[in-house]
């Protein structure tokens, strides 16, 4: 059919014109049955897209050919490297091994040796053990040995002790006895010497004080030979010069005879000197007179 | 002068004093001690001369 020739021709009734075309096709026809295009739009559309599209597809398969292309290279690349590790490591491994081998032969020998050493040492230990146990025997028989002695040397020490125990016990209490003794007598001679020490001061001084302290004293045969001690010397001696003139206190000299009585009692009661009190006390002696009694 | 002489003998610090007082006073009435410093715990001298005081006392007025 002559397509030129049916758009000259009008479309009759219950037809349209072909949208490609142009001929007249029935109304409801969906392909035109000249040109067998649809005459649905969007299926067309459909149709012109899906040459679009698989040109996409081409081009993105075409992309995806070339990445893989790239990936494959690098893979290769990747995969070399990964070969030279790997040769690497073998070469590590083999160092390592023939290292761990060296080792473990250094190690058998250092084992070894030890072994034998420690195997010297124990016998070594062993005949040192047997030495000391040997040594230990014979400190044990000495130990007993000199225990025996030490104790036989103890009792009789123990014996020896208790002897001169007893004897210190003896002389401890002679000791004591004589301490209490020569005490006594200590306390003798003390209070002895005190009362000589009295009687000194009575005779020496005429300290009537230490003589009535001798007198208060309890009596004893020592307070009575100091008395008469005392006494004798009182006796025997006279240590004022009676013949002399008396000097008073205001340095004046006076005959004996001078002297009045009222003079005598008053220096004898006020005079500070003993022997000028002494003598007037003798000079008294006189001087019976009657009108004496009116003193 | 009795009494001064007891005076003396009560308080004389002095044994030489003593001895001369109790001397005299033996001289002027008579009073015999029978020891030289008539040491007495009850005052023999004192308690004498209380005694014979007044005795004395006429024996020299006569």
């Amino acid at each position: 059919m002559d397509v030129k020739e049916d758009k000259d021709i009008e479309p009759e009734k219950n037809e349209r014109r072909c949208k490609y075309c142009q001929q007249p096709i029935n109304e409801k026809a969906l392909v035109c049955h000249l040109c067998e295009k649809d005459q649905r739009p969007f299926i067309n559309r459909i149709k012109d897209s899906t040459s679009l599209v698989a040109l996409i597809m081409v081009l993105i398969a075409t992309v995806q050919i070339l990445q893989t292309c790239s990936q494959t290279q690098e893979l290769k690349k990747k995969r070399v490297e990964a070969e030279a590790v790997l040769t690497q490591a073998k070469g590590v491994l083999s160092n390592a091994s023939t290292s761990s081998s060296k080792a473990i032969k250094k190690a058998n020998y250092v084992f070894s040796n030890a072994s034998t050493r420690s195997s010297d040492a124990i016998k070594e230990s062993m005949n040192t053990l047997k030495i000391a146990t040997q040594s230990a025997d014979v400190a044990k028989a000495v130990t007993d040995k000199a225990k025996k002695e030490m104790k036989g040397t103890v009792d009789s020490v123990s014996k020896q002790s208790n002897i001169l125990v007893g004897k210190f016990d003896n002389i401890n209490g002679d000791i004591q006895n004589l301490k209490k003794g020569v005490s006594s007598q200590l306390d003798v001679l003390n209070r002895r010497n005190e009362l000589t020490a009295l009687a000194d001061k009575a005779i020496s001084n005429g300290d009537r004080a230490a003589f009535n302290k001798l007198a208060d004293s309890s009596y004893s045969m020592d307070t009575a030979a100091e008395f008469l001690r005392i006494k004798s010397f009182y006796a025997s001696f006279n240590r004022i010069p009676l013949s002399m003139d008396i000097h008073l206190d205001n340095n004046t000299s006076i005959k004996n005879d001078k002297l009045s009585t009222d003079d005598l009692i008053a220096n004898l009661l006020k005079n500070t000197h003993w022997q000028i009190r002494g003598k007037c006390a003798h000079l008294l002696t006189s001087r019976k007179e009657k009108k004496c009694l009116k003193h | 002068m009795p009494e001064a002489l007891i005076d003396s003998i009560k308080n004389d610090a002095s044994l030489d004093v003593l001895r001369y007082s109790i001397d005299a006073f033996s001289a002027l009435t008579g009073y015999k001690s029978d020891d030289i410093f008539d040491y007495s715990p009850n005052l023999q001298l004192i308690k004498w001369w209380t005694e014979n005081k007044s005795r004395v006392e006429k024996d020299w007025k006569q």
